[in-house]
């Protein structure tokens, strides 16, 4: 039997007596029992401190402090603290590690090694307070198909246009796929409230549509997963796209998984199935076992709901994503969404979450350049997701090929996340990642949802500044403009993936 | 009001030209929709707007009845793979064999089939509140039965009295929901998430008005014995994942 736990605590809490006044703030903030008043004092029990600082923000005297240990007993390059902790953890348990958000390996970041470019004398910028910007996206198939008849009447030639379904944008940024059950349903109304707003798309996820988010179906794109949770025609039709879900960055290959216990009355009505049920998606969607097959569900969808919403495909961002981007251009798809291994999850095997699929800004410009061999670009939108945190992340993946951006850790840090990775706990301290309606109620919708607005307002006000300085008035001439992006510290190969020159050439 | 009741020739359509008629008839309030010639023409009842019935002479092509509402599907011949993928209600009544897939991810509804199926019949489906999906298997069905299934009833009746009426890897990660068999079973390809068990009497009932409704539909001669030939699998745990993973770092709180 494992008695004593070797897993040390990871972060070290710091009252100060002199502010302290033990009012219990701190007790009543805490989800993970941390704090407790024995007689005229506080205990702490570090161990089940997982940094999510709601007792430092909460506390009125401003006595608490928590900070992470950087190091315990030795330190080691090889056996680091991370890994040692992870052995003793696994150790303990024999159970494979979960934890939510997306890997927080020091990975290196290519976008910040790509820098954008900006006119100067011969090409003058243009000043967006004077000239008006363009920041309006399409997703879907373009251009429209021209179809030239004679006509019946005289001998004139007539041209017929046909508009496949389409999603209008005004800013090339959607709120990627969170299930109603990952999120709370605040967090959830908050990102459709915000999403119309902004004239913008958020993608329910897996988890159906709760009644009180219905009304904002005009923003809502809805996810078909493996698990088919909450999957009717009502379902399909009262939306503004359908996204297959294949893979997620956090997890390619691996099925999503809700567990029972999140499974509540209210999760049970949207997901469809009974209370305290695992929601469980397998890894394949045992229909889809080729391009064929998918074309298939493609289609299955558009006939469900008469050719009028676009359909996305969702893939995680693998080794061979060009060749399987260039068969999902041919499936009838109107959009592809790759999503890096960087990308956000509520839960996911820590070991998949680091070591398992690339970069989306390697794997975009090489889609990008493979569907352009083929001549099929234009057929699809491509929709980068996973680990954009800036809107210069947004235009430079933009200028790599892609025609726009998913964020969904970027909008959930705007409400208040704190990136304490414990989403898969149920119990996330600021009302985001969880069902307890006690701490449900610690999100504010509304100023959540003016947040979540600002936030991408100041993205869009940056956005122009910079487009101004490429001397463009449009979002759309960035796409795919690689030779306005240079390399900055990257290698050859890199280079020659990204299709970008080093900075100086 | 319209017609009550269409007849297309299915034999120059294309799967969206024939979907297209059948949205149109249905939404005109036509009752009952004849597909003659049918030739594998996918996705047949997933266009279709209100409550009709389709009857189909031919084979039926892969998807039949996707994400459908309410309808009745009536094919004299064989269906192909994904028949009920994602249904939601209504019916479907194959008087052949149906290929994979069989009733993937289904929420509701009936489907009925006088022969064979092919693999990963009844994958994924889910009983929810008042809906309880049912699929009916004259014969015998391949590998990997009801795995996920999270609900639903799977009624196996194997009236060729096969010693293999079922494939391998019977229920993996199967959480909710019941398969009967008639008959002898092959132990060894139940997985580790399913347990063999004895009907209850109230299911016996159950199984007693779908088997008198299979021999209706299909006109079958001769019994399909019951008393005492059933057997019950059902999964063992609502929670096959619960011990799998742990969160890092702290003690469970």
């Amino acid at each position: 039997m494992v008695n004593r736990s070797l897993v040390p605590p990871e972060f070290k809490i710091e009252i100060d007596d002199s502010k302290c006044i033990i009012c219990g703030t701190c007790v009543r903030e805490c989800p993970f029992e941390v704090f407790k008043i024995i007689g005229e004092r506080i205990e702490i029990n570090e161990r089940n401190c997982v940094g999510c600082m709601r007792c430092t923000y909460m506390c009125p005297t401003g006595a608490l402090w928590v900070s992470r240990i950087e190091g315990y007993g030795k330190p080691h390059g090889t056996w680091t603290y991370r890994i040692r902790r992870d052995i003793w953890r696994m150790a303990e348990t024999g159970s494979a590690i979960l934890s939510g958000t997306g890997t927080d390996l020091e990975h290196p970041n290519i976008l910040d090694r790509i820098l954008i470019d900006a006119c100067q004398v011969t090409r003058p910028p243009i000043d967006p307070l004077r000239e008006p910007i363009e920041l309006k996206t399409f997703i879907g198939r373009r251009p429209p198909l021209e179809i030239i008849t004679e006509s019946r009447i005289n001998t004139e030639l007539e041209l017929e246009t046909i508009t496949e379904a389409f999603l209008e944008l005004e800013i090339p940024v959607m709120f990627a796929a969170m299930s109603y059950g990952a999120l709370s349903l605040e967090t959830h109304k908050t990102l459709a409230r915000a999403a119309k707003i902004l004239g913008t798309y958020m993608n329910c996820g897996e988890g159906g549509v709760h009644e009180e988010i219905k009304k904002y179906k005009d923003n809502i794109i809805v996810q078909v997963a493996s698990g088919r949770f909450g999957v009717s025609k009502e379902y399909l039709e009262n939306a503004a796209a359908v996204e297959i879900k294949i893979g997620q960055g956090a997890k390619p290959g691996i099925g999503g998984h809700l567990p029972g216990e999140k499974v509540n009355e209210e999760i049970s009505k949207t997901r469809m199935i009974p209370v305290g049920t695992d929601a469980l998606s397998p890894a394949p969607h045992h229909d889809i076992y080729s391009i064929e097959d998918l074309t298939m569900l493609v289609t299955a969808i558009k006939e469900a709901t008469d050719y009028r919403k676009p359909v996305f495909v969702k893939i995680a961002a693998v080794h061979d994503v060009a060749a399987i981007a260039s068969g999902i251009a041919r499936s009838g798809a109107d959009a592809i969404v790759i999503d890096s291994f960087k990308g956000g999850t509520a839960a996911s095997p820590k070991i998949v979450k680091d070591n398992v699929g690339i970069p989306v800004e390697l794997a975009i410009p090489a889609v990008d350049d493979r569907l352009r061999e083929e001549g099929i670009r234009e057929e699809v939108s491509l929709i980068a997701s996973g680990g954009i945190r800036t809107s210069a992340d947004v235009m430079k993946i933009i200028a790599l090929g892609a025609d726009a951006a998913y964020i969904g850790t970027a909008a959930l840090i705007a409400m208040g996340c704190h990136m304490c990775q414990a989403c898969h706990t149920g119990k996330c301290p600021w009302g985001i990642a969880t069902q307890d309606p006690e701490l449900r109620k610690r999100l504010d919708i509304d100023a959540a949802v003016e947040r979540v607005v600002n936030l991408l307002n100041a993205w869009k006000i940056e956005m122009k500044e910079i487009l101004g300085a490429l001397g463009m008035d449009s979002i759309e001439g960035l796409r795919s403009n690689r030779e306005r992006l240079r390399g900055f510290g990257l290698d050859e190969v890199t280079l020659n993936v990204l299709g970008i020159k080093p900075a100086g050439r | 009001m319209g017609e009550e009741k269409v007849v297309l020739n299915a034999i120059l359509l294309d799967s969206r030209q024939l979907n297209d008629a059948i949205r149109k008839y249905s939404m005109r309030g036509v009752r009952e929709i004849v597909v003659k010639n049918c030739r594998g023409q996918r996705y047949i009842g997933t266009s279709a707007k209100n409550k009709i019935r389709i009857i189909i002479h031919g084979y039926a092509g892969n998807d039949l009845g996707a994400f459908m509402e309410r309808c009745e599907v009536i094919v004299y011949g064989n269906a192909g793979s994904g028949v009920g993928n994602t249904m939601n209600s209504g019916r479907i009544v194959v008087h052949g064999c149906v290929g994979d897939v069989l009733g993937y991810g289904m929420r509701g509804g009936e489907i009925f089939v006088k022969g064979d199926t092919g693999y990963r019949p009844g994958i994924g489906m889910k009983g929810y509140m008042s809906k309880e999906p049912v699929i009916v298997v004259g014969g015998s069905v391949g590998d990997f039965l009801c795995e996920y299934a999270a609900g639903g009833i799977f009624i196996l009746l194997n009236t060729s009295d096969s010693k293999h009426p079922f494939g391998r890897f019977v229920g993996t990660g199967m959480h909710g929901g019941k398969i009967f068999v008639r008959g002898e079973i092959q132990r060894e390809h139940l997985t580790s998430a399913v347990l063999l068990d004895e009907p209850t009497d109230r299911e016996y009932e159950q199984i007693e008005r779908y088997v008198k409704e299979y021999m209706m539909l299909f006109e079958h001669k001769g019994e399909i014995g019951v008393d005492g030939e059933i057997v019950a699998i059902r999964p063992k745990s609502h929670r096959p994942y619960g011990e799998l993973y742990t969160d890092s770092g702290r003690e469970a709180v």
